[in-house]
């Protein structure tokens, strides 16, 4: 305040009237020598104080009422418009009456009557209006510092009167709920926070909100929907501040900032993981499959490879044994010969050759075995009973069970459907299977026949399962895996041409059946799975 | 041995000789037989019309002509056509011997019935009996 007093005031008195200007200027002089400051520079015309405040940026406009030449208004502003901060002061002629329009007009302060101007007065009320004029300048600056953050503030703003209508609207707020200021000015807090009718989906923004208009107490969400309409949400992190803190239902500020592009940002980099993810497992699946791929493949290698190996048994096997045959017949016959002519001369003779013609069936047994192996497909088949079958194998073997002192266990159901097949193959089959069934139970055991009828279902066709169970010495696992190779024999030397189960596969293949061939799991020895 | 009773003449036509002396011998010796013996294939037919034989003994693999076209041409010249014939193989695989006399003029020319080497004599006797005529049937 002593500063204010301290500094000078700046008037600029707009008084056509000579005799009246002089007056003032005295009468402000008498006063300015002592107490006031006064600085007056006096014009005639409104526009000379126009230009004047222009240049002198006063802090008082005292302004003679008689002075202006058209509308005051006009004037005024005109005058203003260099320092709108700028107080006015009326001065009326003697015998004219104010008005209230007056404080009205823009800048205007005070009104005075020149009759009797009184120095005491003059001086308070420009002391006053210059005062009230600098207060109002700070405060208009303030105002333009608050109305331009306001405007550039990143964050959306809304403050709502006590009524709860917006008052105020930043572009920003524009901008964040998408609505223009015209459409969101006035508007109540309801209808711009609640898009929708439906309680569930109106923002609790809203509800904080109302609270902070009945509790004036200041709150701050980090992460709040802000209103909800449809299927588009609105989340904010929102500052609800009560103008006055503490007032109920006062005027409350609305300062928000829009988490949607980081929700959106979170949402689709969730979306990527979880699409990197399917991807993840499309690749580890396609890879799986690959492998299967892969392992199919080498499995059919293998097989392409086997079957190669078999043709080339089979070629070998045509092109050797009429060379082989030929000479055989010839050591027959020789030794039948030999047999008649010098038996009954040397005892010991006939014993020797009974070997050699031994040697030549089983020669030949070799041959014929890789014959039958080699054999082209042109299977005589017929619909059969194969239980018939699997009783004239047993039959054939019937010398070996007994000598092994096997017993046989057969179950093999009545009604057993028939089977189309080359009788006389698939009872070699059997045959071969029982034989190696027995000769792996040397010391005696149990020969399991099983026939039945396998279940139908969608995926395989129905079949005709037969078992052939031993409880003999099993099957060396590393044996399983080439137990059909040809020339795979544990009895070399003793009897095995090691082409028994070739032959097997074959015909069951020349069958489309299949033969499996493992180790028991519930007791030593070997389980045969044949199925057509 | 065998001089009382008629013996039936059979006329064995093979490549290989020694298979063929020491059949002959066999057969001689084992049954009432006269058995002629011929290892080469272009004297085949003019030794059956001399020798008439009760029965033709005949290899199916030889190495300038097959038995199956010496058959089929016994069986298409008059006054031979209807002697029996047997067939020897040494490469007989089950369910194809049928077929093992392979295509003469074209034809599917089957070989039956077969006797496959080694065969002993007593074999060989079973199936030439086989296929000579019953006395019943003269």
């Amino acid at each position: 305040m002593a500063q204010s007093m301290s500094q000078q005031i700046r008037v600029i008195l707009l008084e056509k009237c000579r005799h009246d200007s002089d007056f003032i200027k005295g009468f402000l002089a008498v006063s300015g020598s002592s107490a006031s400051p006064i600085q007056l520079k006096v014009a005639r015309t409104p526009l000379e104080t126009a230009s004047l405040a222009g240049l002198e940026r006063p802090d008082v406009l005292l302004l003679s009422i008689a002075s202006f030449d058209d509308a005051v208004p006009d004037g005024l502003a005109a005058m203003l418009a260099p320092s709108p901060a700028t107080a006015v002061v009326l001065l009326y002629e003697r015998g004219q009456r104010w008005d209230e329009a007056d404080f009205s007009l823009p800048g205007v302060q005070d009104v005075l009557s020149k009759d009797p101007l009184q120095l005491e007065g003059l001086q308070r009320t420009l002391l006053n209006a210059s005062r009230l004029g600098r207060a109002r300048s700070q405060l208009r600056e303030k105002k333009e510092i608050l109305k331009a953050l306001f405007s550039a503030s990143a964050d959306g703003i809304i403050s709502f009167s006590p009524v709860q209508r917006a008052l105020e609207v930043n572009p920003a707020a524009c901008r964040i709920l998408g609505a223009s200021e015209r459409e969101l000015l006035g508007r109540t807090a309801e209808e711009i926070f609640f898009k929708s009718t439906e309680p569930e989906k109106r923002g609790r923004a809203a509800d904080f909100l109302m609270q902070t208009f009945e509790d004036g107490v200041r709150r701050s969400v980090d992460r709040v929907c802000f209103s909800a309409s449809g299927e588009h949400s609105l989340w904010v992190q929102c500052t609800l501040q009560p103008i006055h803190e503490g007032a109920r239902q006062g005027a409350v500020i609305a300062v928000f900032k829009s988490l949607s592009d980081a929700i959106q940002k979170e949402e689709k980099l969730k979306d990527a993981i979880q699409e990197q993810f399917r991807n993840e497992q499309r690749l580890v699946e396609a890879l799986s499959e690959l492998k299967k791929l892969n392992q199919q493949l080498k499995e059919t290698q293998d097989q392409l490879i086997q079957a190669e190996k078999l043709q080339s048994v089979g070629r070998l096997a045509a092109g050797v044994a009429h060379e082989v045959k030929n000479p055989l017949a010839i050591i027959m016959q020789g030794a039948e010969y030999l047999k008649h002519s010098l038996a009954r001369e040397n005892e010991g003779i006939e014993g020797v050759i009974e070997d050699v013609l031994d040697a030549v069936r089983r020669a030949d047994g070799v041959i014929q075995g890789l014959l039958d192996f080699s054999s082209p497909a042109d299977a005589e088949m017929a619909e059969g009973d194969l239980a018939e079958v699997i009783d004239e194998a047993l039959r054939l073997v019937k010398h070996v069970t007994m000598a092994h002192k096997v017993r046989v266990v057969k179950k093999i159901p009545q009604d057993l459907k028939p089977v189309f097949f080359d009788r006389n193959r698939i009872q070699h089959v059997f045959v071969n299977l029982f034989s190696n069934a027995l000769y792996a139970m040397k010391e005696g055991g149990e020969l399991t026949v099983c026939a039945r009828s396998e279940a139908e279902d969608l995926q395989s066709k129905p079949c005709i399962c037969a078992e052939i169970l031993d409880t003999g010495s099993g099957i060396d696992p590393e044996l399983l895996d080439k137990i059909f190779d040809p020339f795979v024999t544990t009895r070399r030397g003793r009897g095995g041409t090691g082409l028994g189960l070739s032959v097997v596969k074959g015909i069951m293949d020349l069958h489309s059946g299949h033969i499996k061939i493992e180790n028991r799991e519930d007791c030593k020895g070997t389980k045969v799975t044949l199925r057509f | 041995m065998w001089d009382d009773i008629e013996r039936k003449k059979i006329l064995i036509v093979d490549d290989e000789e020694k298979f063929l002396a020491v059949t002959k011998k066999n057969l001689e010796k084992s049954g009432p037989y006269e058995v002629r013996i011929e290892s080469r294939v272009s004297e085949v037919i003019p030794a059956v019309k001399e020798f008439k034989p009760d029965l033709i003994i005949l290899d199916v693999m030889m190495p300038d002509r097959r038995g199956s076209e010496i058959a089929y041409e016994i069986r298409n010249t008059d006054k031979i056509k209807q002697i029996p014939i047997l067939f020897l193989t040494a490469t007989a695989m089950k369910g194809q011997k049928e077929l093992f006399g392979g295509l003469v003029d074209g034809l599917p020319f089957t070989i039956k019935p077969t006797v496959s080497k080694p065969v002993s004599t007593a074999d060989l006797i079973k199936a030439i009996e086989s296929q000579l005529p019953k006395p019943t049937d003269e």
